[in-house]
């Protein structure tokens, strides 16, 4: 009987009385909701886990055994996230101010940028210029700090690391949480200002805003998810990492179109895999167009895309690929870094 | 697979790297260039990896309190860390059939700035509690930290003893089907490794099933029906507490632990001590002392130039060298002629029984010409310990206090 129990590497076999009549095996039929009561507060769910050294490279037990940690801990997620969130919202000044402080210093920064580039080329600096600046800036604000927390939420918890067992995902994954959170209110913030001075409104555009932002929420979890754990290994990719963000906003289009690098320049632009949510962002919301459909520009004679939908389906496909890879490296080196801290 | 194998290790072994690995990308790229340059530190790599668990395998039924003991770097802790999912093993199989909750220190996962009742649900949910158990149970964690009025107070404004008591609480409330105890892994102070072995007898009390790695063979032989001794890795002895306890005093350290010491000779004195030994209830030697028996301590010697006033003193001290009390060979003989006759002499020193409270002891020895030079002294010829063999005097809190606990006689006069 052990034998054919060994195929999975790690599994929850949930002996609790509700599925013991369910063969061992069979982990992938007990589902990831195991629906919780609220009665069943007493022991009720009572876990297990095997391991055994004969099969632990397998691909598919291993992705669901990632996902079935996620959702069997997603109540400590939403515990850590709200800690964070709390932490940094005790003091409201402090925790507000904490959340507009560096989306407005990037859009402070990007109104430097334009007014000189302005300068230079002779045009004016005009608004809906500003407002896309300003909701690209936001959009780099959440990726940077969330992976600016993410990086260094594994050591910096390493007391947790190396007593507690959970899902060290839960660490990089709540930071980028954390980060959503504080992005919103700044979303808010930003909201209004569009209303108010842009005289931004409503449009059939804005409903591309959920998928944009799974998109840029997927590849900000990827990042974190890698670099959290290549910082255990190794402690100097958190300097790597500030580099990144301090210089990589110019390598994304936030202070620029990518339109303005030439018809190779943005199309390469293009090539980094934040550009097309960002873009996409700024022409939903701003421009106010349907993303269904390309937007096309005569540059040095050339036609170049400015948008087309191809670039949503490129970005989409570096999140899914990007998180799964991360996460599987992740995941198949979560349990050296008890050993590494 | 029967149902009461809670916990089924399986030809269990963990490799460890030893030495120096490349913790930065600044390190780690010149040594790769090395290793490509000398590609001869094939074997020199091989020598860095190390086995702390080799091959182990036991199992711990429903109910089973099982001891884990051996000496530090055994591979106890990596035990109780691969059975807690903190380390995942190299080789082998594990199966454990239940909730596995480890007591650790669980203050580690409190945030200063929030409030005892965020940290209560942020603790629980470290540990593995649900939301709705931790609601479910809320009023008793508070009650048993006594916070009630700091309940929303932020833990940094806390005194010290509360923010153990409330880290103690949340843990103390976990209520799993196997439950982890490492005392080394709970590094916490004296007071909180006392409510972890508290906690554990309770635990144990209930017939839950407990693994307990400890150095404390008292509370191992107390609370453990089976004690597996850990040796580099191996496991080497499994069996009933005492058996296995008394292989591993015997074996480890056994000048102290086999409750013998040979003294080294001191030609230029009138007299000297060959031999220490303690005597334990049936007349053999031992380091292990039931606390209802009279403590013995044999000394061998001979004696060159008799005088009266050869003394020999013995000091028992607690193991962080606090002298308890010290006791002269001419206590109860006023002729001062116990050292007054030449050739070699055997003394028998009877420390009352019920005197030292349970715990480990040391033994110190001087050897001296009274009040004019010393000969001989040694902090630490002996070390013994001290058992709980019989339920304790009166109620239990009063009789573990104090550092001796002799046995008094009341009567009333009026």
């Amino acid at each position: 009987m052990l034998d054919n129990v060994l195929g999975s590497s790690t599994k929850n076999a949930e002996a609790s009385s509700a599925s013991e009549n369910a063969p061992l095996d069979d982990c992938s039929s007990q589902g990831p909701d195991r629906g919780v009561s609220p009665e069943s507060t007493l022991l009720s769910d009572d876990l297990g886990w095997e391991w055994s050294s004969s099969d632990t490279h397998r691909l598919r037990p291993m992705l669901r055994e990632m996902v079935q940690e996620l959702v069997q801990y997603r109540e400590l997620l939403w515990q850590m996230v709200l800690r964070d969130i709390r932490i940094r919202y005790k003091q409201a000044v402090m925790g507000f101010g904490w959340a507009l402080l560096m989306p407005l210093l990037i859009v402070g920064a990007g109104c430097l940028v334009k007014i000189a580039l302005a300068r230079a080329s002779g045009d004016g600096v005009d608004l809906p210029r500003v407002a896309g600046m300003s909701v690209k800036a936001l959009g780099w604000a959440f990726f940077a700090g969330a992976l600016g927390f993410a990086a260094n939420s594994l050591v910096s918890n390493m007391t947790l690391v190396t007593k507690v067992y959970f899902p060290r995902e839960l660490f990089p994954l709540s930071a980028v949480l954390t980060q959503l959170f504080d992005t919103m209110i700044g979303g808010v913030f930003l909201a209004v200002l569009l209303v108010i001075f842009a005289h931004v409104g409503p449009s059939w555009g804005l409903l591309w805003i959920p998928l944009l932002l799974i998109i840029l929420v997927a590849q900000t979890a990827a990042a974190a998810l890698f670099f959290s754990c290549a910082n255990v290994f190794f402690r100097d990719v958190k300097y790597i990492v500030q580099v990144l963000l301090t210089f990589g906003i110019f390598f994304t289009p936030v202070f620029y179109e990518p339109e303005l690098f030439g018809p190779t320049g943005a199309q390469l632009m293009m090539l980094n895999p934040l550009s097309p949510a960002l873009e996409g962002l700024r022409l939903a919301i701003v421009e106010q167009h349907n993303l269904m459909y390309p937007v096309v520009a005569q540059l040095d004679n050339v036609q170049i895309w400015i948008w087309h939908p191809a670039y949503l389906l490129y970005a989409g496909l570096v999140a899914v690929v990007g998180l799964v890879i991360a996460w599987l490296i992740f995941h198949r080196s979560e349990f050296i870094f008890a050993e590494y801290i | 697979m029967p149902s009461d194998v809670l916990v089924e290790v399986r030809h269990l072994s963990k490799k460890f790297r030893r030495g120096e690995s490349y913790d930065t990308l600044r390190d780690l790229i010149p040594g790769l260039v090395r290793r490509l340059r000398f590609s001869a530190g094939q074997s020199v790599r091989e020598d860095r990896w190390f086995w702390a668990l080799h091959d182990v395998s036991f199992q711990v039924r429903r109910g089973e309190v099982l001891g884990v003991i051996g000496s530090n770097g055994a591979g106890k802790s990596t035990l109780l860390k691969i059975l807690a999912r903190i380390l995942r093993p190299t080789q082998g199989y594990v199966r454990v059939n239940g909730r596995l909750r480890a007591l650790i220190e669980v203050a580690a996962g409190f945030h200063p700035d929030l409030t005892g009742r965020e940290n209560i649900f942020l603790n629980g949910a470290i540990l593995g509690m649900r939301v709705s158990e931790i609601k479910a149970r809320f009023d008793d964690i508070v009650e048993f930290a006594g916070i009630g009025p700091f309940l929303d107070t932020p833990v940094k404004r806390y005194s010290s003893g509360m923010f153990a008591r409330l880290g103690f609480a949340v843990a103390a409330h976990l209520e799993p089907d196997i439950l982890l105890v490492d005392e080394v892994l709970a590094v916490g102070d004296a007071a909180f490794q006392a409510k972890c072995l508290g906690k554990m007898e309770h635990v144990a009390g209930q017939g839950r099933t407990v693994i307990f790695v400890s150095h404390n063979m008292r509370a191992i032989m107390q609370l453990c029906d089976r004690v597996i001794l850990l040796e580099n890795g191996r496991i080497t002895r499994e069996g009933p507490a005492e058996q296995v306890v008394d292989a591993y005093l015997r074996q480890s350290l056994p000048q102290y632990q086999s409750g013998m010491c040979e003294l080294p000779s001191l030609p230029e004195a009138p007299f000297q001590v060959h031999r220490v030994r303690l005597v334990t209830a049936d007349g053999q030697p031992g380091p292990v002392v039931a606390r209802s028996h009279p403590l013995v301590i044999e000394l061998e010697g001979e004696v060159r130039t008799p005088d009266r006033r050869l003394i020999i003193a013995i000091d028992i001290k607690t193991i962080d060298d606090l002298t308890l009390f010290r006791t002269h060979s001419f206590e109860q003989d006023l002729s001062y002629g116990i050292l007054g006759r030449p050739g070699p002499f055997r003394l028998c020193c009877q420390i009352p029984a019920e005197l030292l409270p349970a715990g480990k002891y040391n033994v110190g020895l001087v050897l001296a010409e009274r009040s004019v030079r010393e000969f001989f002294r040694h902090k630490q010829v002996l070390q013994f310990e001290v058992y709980q063999d019989r339920p304790i005097r009166g109620s239990d809190i009063m009789s573990t206090v104090g550092l001796l606990t002799p046995l008094c006689s009341w009567s009333r006069i009026d």
